[in-house]
Formats: C-alpha cells, structure tokens, sequence
C-alpha cells in the first residue's frame, strides 16, 4: 500500500512540476524562436566540395598533344637557389609542396617542343593542384587545374533587408538552402594561384635555362 | 532558474540537431543524385586564364537519354571544350597589356602619332567599347591603363597619388583620344600616354566567343564561368537553373538568387580585388572623372544580359555612375536587368532596375 502511495506521489509530484514549468518552457521556445529572428543572423555555413578535373595522363595529353616522347623528371633545388628565387620572385616556398619539382618534357623528332611542370598550391579553402606548360623560351602556354577544393556559398537564411525594394517586387517563392551551383561576384582572385605560376617560372628557368 | 536554463539549452539543443540532421540527409541524397548525372552525361574542366579561373562545363546527352552515354559523344565534348580553352587562350595573347607579343602591347607602345594596323576582330571589339563609352558619359573607359599604373605603383609604395599627377594623367587618358578607322583597320592615339586596358572587357568577350564556339560545335547545354561571371545556356528549356549572388558584405553567402537561362550575368564589386594605402581600402575600378578608385555606397552590381561582353561593360559602368545615374544607363539599353547591392550602415540592402522581370528568390 505504501509503495502504491509512493508511486501515486512521484507520479503526482511531477505532474505538477511538468504542469508549472510547461508554460516556461513554450514561451521559452517562442521566445528564443523570435529571438534568434531579429538578431542572431546566421552564418549561411558554406560547403567545401573537392572536384577532379583532369587526370594527369589527360592533362598531359592535352597540353602535350602532337609529341612523340614524353620524359619525367624530378628536380629538387637546393637552400640557396630557393632563397635567391625567393627574393626575386617575392614568393615563399611551401614545405609541404615544394621539396621536389615535377617535370615533364614534350620531345618530338629529338628537340624539345614543350615544359609542364606539376605543381600544388594553397588555394583559398584548400590545395589546388594544376599543370604549367611553358615553351622551351619560357613562354607560359597554358595552365589547367587538376583538382580543386571548391566552396559553395549558401543562400543566409535571413531575409530581413529585403523589406524594402526598388522597382518591382519579387512575388515569387522564397527557396531556402535550395541547391545552387553557380555564383556570380567579383571576379575570384587567387593570389596562391598566382604566385604558383611565378613561382614555378622561375625554377623553370632556374633548372632548365642555366 | 537553473532547471529553466537546462531546458532552454537542451531544447534549442535537440532543435538544432535535428536540422542539421535533415538538411544534412537531403544534401547527401542530392548530391550523389547529381554527381552522378553529372558523371555521365557532362564534362567539366578548369582552366586558369586572365588571372582567374575558367570553368567551362557542356552538356553533351540528351536530357530524355538514359546512361550509359556512347564513349564517343563524351571524347568529342572533351574535344570542343579544349577548343573553347584554345580559343579562351587566344583571346587573352590578344588582348592581354602585359605580354610584350600582344597586339595591346604592341598599340599601347607604338601607336602614339602613327597608325598601327590591327585586326578586324580587335578593331570592331574597341569600336564596341567605344560606343559604350559614349553611352556611358566616360564611365566606363578602355583608356583607363595609365591610372591603373598609377595607383598600382602607389599602392607598392604606399603613397596617395598627387593631385597634379593625376590631372595631368587624366588629360592623357579619354575614349576620344582614340582614332580608329574600321576600314583598313588602323588605329592611332592622339596622346603619348594613351594606354589601353581591357580588364574589363575580355572575359566578357572571351565568354561570348567561347559560347559561339560550342554552339558551332551543337552543343545545347553548357554552363561557363568565368571566375564569377556567369554565362548558361540550353536550348531545351526544361527545367530552369538558378544560380546566387554573392552577398558583399560576407562573400561566401547568397543574398539572392535568380533563374540564368540563355543569358549571362556580371558582378562588379570591390570585394575581391582592391588595395590598401596608408590604411584605407581603395577599390580596383577606378573612376574616370575624378581619377581615384571609385566610392560610393554600391557594394556590388549585377548585370544580366544576353551578352556577356555587354553584361561586363555595364557592370563596370554602373559601379562607376553610383546608383540613380547607372539606373538610367540600364534603362537606356534593350535587353539589360541589373541588380544592385548597397551598402546600408554596413548592412546590404537590395535595388533592382526598373526592367528587371527575372523572377528569383530572395535568399
């Protein structure tokens, strides 16, 4: 009998306690759903896809088309041709990407008709692998990416700003996190990208020209 | 209060697992959908020309075709994307200042008192930006290159350029120092510092030569982009793809979004490329009536139109007139909608063109 009235008051107990602290919690809730409305904005959290491009045999025959030969090699540089290419190209060397430099070289009835060099850059939200191809003079001839980390944007979820338009109202649907591929902005610079290509003229000229 | 502030944690708590888990689901579900879509009936490739990256993605199967698709159709869509890249390549040997083989090169050093013969191509591509420039009131100018070498030198050195070096280059720059005789292809500044810079330019041009190219080759679908300039086409029509907007004020969001269907859309904004001197941010566009890099409330401006060479030219212009000038701009054009972001005490507020009927979505 005890343990009945026991149960019974537990029970009972927190009936009372659901009861009191139900209304707290659902303005809580409501609260906190107007709350984060009008001031939290969120991040719009943007998703990193890697995307591969070209395999390097593809590549290879795309920027190498009518050869006949093609030789591999790995060249390494030592402290001071790195320092010296350093200062004068303005860039540093990556540790991680820039032990060894891969070469390729296109040969067709015995002369040499084109460089690519391999290489790995830091991008903006990861590595960007890609390909160089330079004419025997030096000439860069063509660059194309191997594999990239990409980031889609996606869409903020607050839509406040748009209360007020010029011109015409857009009366269509309002689509959340929908899926977007393309984004249009200022033209992407890419200062890895850039200092790469430099960096990788240079030890081309380094190794081959000298 | 303690027991309130556990609930309030472990409610928001289970709300936000819960959305994650969701939208985490859907995306994993979509994703692999469209990869695999993507895998076989499409080939996308990346080039980095003009100091950005081109992506150049075609369509070669018909959308009502089920895989897998013949190896062959796959082989030749890698072939016409290649050609695309060559023809992107060419484009920028022509019309690139920096390289000492382009014809640019060549003009900007050589053609001061004495006509250079250039080609039909490059000669109606500078008469085009010409005729814009006079639309445009001297906005958007291709003589713009020896103030860009100014305030790049300045930024180097991280000076503010005087007033009298600026003066005496603005005298040197302007449209109409530009004699060009379409006939027999000839060109011929009337200044000595006259250079041209066609930053603004090419990979709008090079956008339309690329889509003429597929086109030629019968490719109905194809989605290029040019470092964030957008050119989609597709001749079926089926279903419509929408592509963002890239929000200025934090750019890895969407602030908003529209059908891209058979057109192409520009943004000009500072966001990406600009410089500091002493401190301050100055922009990459720089206006032509004052000589200083253009500053004003417009965080970035879209334009879409069927020409991405158009589409190109009027954003720059745009971005220079500031807001009510650069309306009546698009209001003079045929085809052209424009979508503008300012900024409002730091926050983005949008403007559309009187003509803008796209459609879209906030975001």
């Amino acid at each position: 009998m005890a343990k009945i009235f026991k149960k019974c008051l537990i029970i009972g107990l927190g009936l009372v306690f659901f009861l009191a602290f139900y209304p707290v919690r659902l303005t809580q809730y409501f609260c906190d759903r107007l709350f984060a409305k009008n001031t939290a904005s969120y991040t719009g959290f943007a998703d990193v896809f890697a995307e591969v491009f070209y395999s390097a045999e593809e590549a290879l025959k795309i920027l190498l088309p009518d050869t006949q030969d093609i030789k591999e090699e790995t060249r390494t540089l030592n402290e001071d041709q790195k320092k010296s290419i350093a200062k004068q190209a303005e860039i540093q060397f990556d540790p991680e990407f820039d032990k060894e430099f891969h070469f390729y070289i296109g040969q067709s009835n015995g002369q040499i008709t084109c460089y690519v060099a391999e290489n790995t850059v830091k991008g903006k939200w990861g590595p960007i692998h890609y390909m160089l191809a330079l004419e025997p003079d030096g000439k860069i001839k063509d660059v194309l990416i191997l594999e990239l980390k990409e980031k889609r944007g996606r869409p903020v979820k607050e839509a406040r700003f748009l209360s007020q338009f010029f011109g015409k109202t857009i009366d269509s649907p309002i689509k959340l996190n929908k899926d977007i591929k393309g984004i249009s902005g200022a033209t992407i610079s890419s200062r890895g990208m850039s200092n790469g290509i430099r960096k990788l003229v240079y030890v081309f000229n380094e190794v081959y020209k000298k | 209060m303690f027991l309130m502030k556990y609930i309030k944690n472990e409610e928001s708590l289970a709300c936000h697992c819960e959305s994650a888990n969701v939208s985490m689901a859907d995306e994993a579900i979509s994703k692999q959908a469209r990869d695999k879509l993507r895998d076989e009936g499409s080939v996308k490739r990346l080039h980095y020309l003009m100091d950005t990256f081109l992506s150049i993605e075609v369509f070669y199967a018909d959308e009502d075709k089920a895989p897998p698709f013949p190896e062959k159709e796959r082989d030749k869509a890698k072939e016409v994307v290649e050609k695309a890249f060559r023809e992107a390549a060419r484009i920028e040997g022509v019309l690139t200042r920096f390289r000492e083989d382009s014809q640019i090169y060549r003009i900007n050093n050589y053609s001061f008192g004495k006509p250079c013969v250039i080609t039909k191509e490059l000669a109606n591509l500078i008469s085009t930006c010409i005729e814009f420039s006079k639309k445009a009131g001297g906005a958007f100018d291709i003589t713009v290159a020896p103030l860009m070498e100014l305030w790049a030198n300045a930024a180097k050195q991280n000076i503010i350029p005087l007033p009298n070096e600026l003066s005496s280059l603005l005298q040197n720059t302007g449209y109409e120092n530009i004699i060009l005789d379409s006939e027999s292809s000839t060109i011929v500044f009337t200044k000595s510092l006259l250079k041209i810079d066609f930053g603004a330019v090419g990979k709008g041009y090079a956008l339309d030569r690329i889509a003429e190219i597929l086109k030629e080759n019968r490719i109905e679908k194809a989605r290029l982009d040019f470092g964030g300039h957008l050119y989609y086409f597709d001749n079926s029509e089926l279903d419509t793809e929408y592509i963002g907007i890239r929000n200025p004020m934090s750019c890895e969001e969407i602030i908003f979004s529209i059908p891209l269907e058979n057109r192409s859309i520009s943004t000009s904004a500072n966001y990406e490329r600009h410089f500091n001197i002493q401190g301050k941010r100055y922009g990459h566009i720089i206006n032509l009536l004052s000589g200083f890099p253009v500053d004003n409330r417009i965080a970035s401006v879209s334009v879409i139109s069927p020409s991405a060479l158009e589409a190109d030219i009027l954003s720059t212009a745009f971005f220079a007139l500031g807001l009510d000038k650069g309306m009546q701009l698009i209001k003079n054009t045929n085809e052209a909608e424009a979508i503008i972001v300012t900024d409002n005490n730091g926050k983005p507020q949008l403007y559309f063109s009187q003509n803008y009927e796209g459609g879209g979505d906030a975001a």
